[in-house]
């Protein structure tokens, strides 16, 4: 099964006397959808970053579908095989709904023409008609805003999604609608879905639930 | 390519996109540079005043002593820095002329033609010519073209008019040799005088010219920068006068002069300080403007954007935006005066490429700076 993999990772910030993250193992596998709860200073931010390719872990492994991440480029990784979304939705705030979701395409290539095709057909599939693709950011809702998000981090044909707290700036109703979307990502598409959240009831939704404390995993809920 | 493709695309949308920070930014860089280059352009412009000033140096009491060596003096000037050179004396003389003594004025000069203030070309009274005034011309029975022999010894007021061909005639003084003139002119407000040139006046004496003094002797400085070389010659020639008279001086009008020294010292003072300033304000912008998309230089690395790729996304659209106020701030200058530009080009040149190094630095340093920073800290919401 592909997927991402941790490997007794740990990680220790620089000048840290001790470490961030201690001797994880853990897997996320696709087709199903993670939560990974902690309070403050758990290290789900730190646990994130490694995922992403953003930081290289101290100790241990990451594997993508049983590649080293240690032995890729981590930015051609970003672009090709992992996608975030945030709290805040981290839209370009210059550039237009359907040009957001064009960018990752046109990173790893794509023309111009076949980019939009493919962008309005992922933005139609999360609730973004046609009438807002010309629209900026700053003129959509929170949950727009968030759609819009998820839509780019599928246009570059990532299989996994690592979300950071997607749920954060939403109301209750739009907060349901994304983790609905996240979820048939998950189920019906086959995608791998990791969820970082303070909300325990969002974990509870979820297929499996990590729970962080103090750099490890306490504890491993399969729903 | 396709990776330049999209640097380039990526810095010119952000640049439309952003049209009022940009056409500040522009702004900014046009006015700093402009400033820049107007400081340099009118030093450049005073410095031409300066030069363009004349400065002359006129003598009092100079000693017609120096008068032979003169000529010399303006081949074999050391100080190679003089030009113009203008003298005049006058003597007494008193020819006799059919049994008549008259009283009348030689004018001994180097030009004639500024001698009696004439818009008449000098080489008319060049060589071997001289000029009659009215009363001269009446007094000797001379007209225009008559040709006249000149002997005697002008130190005492002798002076013999000759009549052409005419055998010398020795006075009290032997006198070894003569000069002939033709009667370049008659003067109607020449009065008594005879105008020659001197430097076959030195034929009819024996010895040099001394022991008198000129009415007028001056010359204008070439170089301004080189005032001290016209000083000394100056100086010079005032101590071989003052062998004959002591009261001998020269006076150096350099009024004009002192007042565009002083505005050349103030704006040498002030131009470095503007451009550093300039150079400084230039430097911070851009880099303040960096600073501030640490987030969507963030979102870029997110994405799978290399480093090098976020920075070259920042340092071309800056860098666009420095050369446009840089040609902006160009053709102004050109507008407001193309012919000092072409003087002053060298300084302009170097107020440009100071302003473009002080921007290319900060945003080189800008730009590492915020894809340095953790990806995450800056895209996720703080607790």
């Amino acid at each position: 099964m592909s997927g991402l993999k941790l490997e007794n990772v740990s990680y220790r910030y620089a000048k840290a006397d001790r470490n961030a993250l201690r001797n994880l193992n853990c897997s996320f596998d696709e087709g199903r959808l993670y939560a990974v709860v902690g309070p403050s200073g758990s290290g789900k931010s730190t646990l994130l970053s490694i995922m992403a390719g953003l930081d290289a872990p101290t100790e241990g492994a990451v594997l993508i579908d049983g590649e080293n991440l240690g032995g890729l480029d981590l930015d051609r990784y970003r672009r090709e095989r992992v996608s975030m979304i945030f709290q805040a939705f981290n839209l370009f705030p210059l550039l237009t709904v359907l040009e957001n979701v064009c960018y990752p395409m046109e990173l790893n290539g794509a023309s111009k023409a076949d980019a939009e095709i493919r962008a309005k057909a992922i933005l139609e599939s999360v609730g973004i008609d046609a009438g807002k693709h010309k629209r900026f950011p700053s003129n959509l809702s929170g949950g727009e805003q968030q759609r819009v998000a998820i839509a780019r981090a599928l246009s570059s044909g990532a299989r996994v999604l690592l979300a950071d707290e997607p749920t954060g700036n939403l109301d209750v109703e739009n907060g349901e609608v994304v983790m609905d979307i996240l979820r048939r990502l998950a189920h019906d598409e086959g995608y791998c879905i990791v969820v970082v959240t303070h909300d325990h009831d969002i974990a509870e939704t979820c297929d499996v639930v990590y729970r962080m404390s103090d750099g490890v995993i306490k504890a491993n809920e399969v729903a | 390519m396709r990776v330049l493709r999209h640097v380039f695309r990526s810095a010119v949308r952000h640049i439309l996109r952003t049209r009022v920070r940009s056409g500040i930014c522009v702004l900014l860089a046009s006015l700093l540079s402009g400033v820049m280059g107007a400081l340099a352009m009118t030093r450049a412009a005073y410095q031409e005043m300066y030069d363009n000033v004349e400065v002359k140096v006129y003598f009092i009491g100079a000693a017609s002593d120096v008068i032979p060596g003169v000529p010399q003096a303006l081949i074999e000037d050391p100080y190679n820095n003089v030009k113009d050179l203008y003298y005049k004396t006058n003597f007494r003389v008193y020819p006799q002329v059919n049994g008549t003594v008259h009283d009348l004025n030689l004018v001994v000069t180097n030009d004639i033609s500024r001698a009696i203030e004439s818009s008449m070309l000098a080489s008319d009274f060049g060589s071997g010519k001289c000029v009659l005034g009215q009363e001269a011309a009446e007094a000797l029975g001379l007209k225009a073209g008559d040709k006249i022999t000149l002997g005697g010894a002008i130190q005492v007021g002798v002076l013999e008019i000759l009549g052409e061909g005419a055998p010398r005639n020795e006075g009290e003084f032997y006198v070894p040799r003569t000069i002939k003139y033709t009667v370049g002119g008659i003067l109607p407000e020449g009065g008594r005088n005879i105008f020659i040139t001197a430097e076959k006046v030195q034929r009819i004496y024996n010895r040099y010219l001394e022991s008198h003094i000129m009415n007028e002797f001056e010359f204008t400085v070439i170089d301004n920068s080189r005032l001290d070389a016209a000083v000394e010659y100056a100086e010079l020639l005032v101590s071989r006068s003052q062998r004959t008279n002591k009261g001998a001086d020269y006076v150096m009008d350099t009024a004009e002069l002192e007042n565009i020294t002083r505005m050349i010292d103030l704006l040498n003072a002030l131009y470095p300080i503007a451009v550093a300033a300039a150079v400084l304000v230039g430097l911070l912008a851009p880099a303040l403007a960096i600073l501030q998309a640490a987030k969507e230089s963030a979102i870029h690395r997110m994405l799978g954007v290399t480093k090098l790729c976020v920075r070259c996304m920042l340092a071309a659209e800056h860098m666009i935006l420095c050369v446009a106020g840089l040609l902006i701030a160009a053709a102004g200058l050109a507008l407001y005066d193309a012919a000092l530009i072409g003087r002053s080009i060298d300084a302009l040149l170097l107020c440009g490429e100071l302003y473009l190094a002080g921007y290319i630095l900060a945003v080189i340093v800008a730009s590492i700076i915020i894809t340095r920073r953790k990806v995450l800290e800056l895209l996720q919401v703080k607790e």
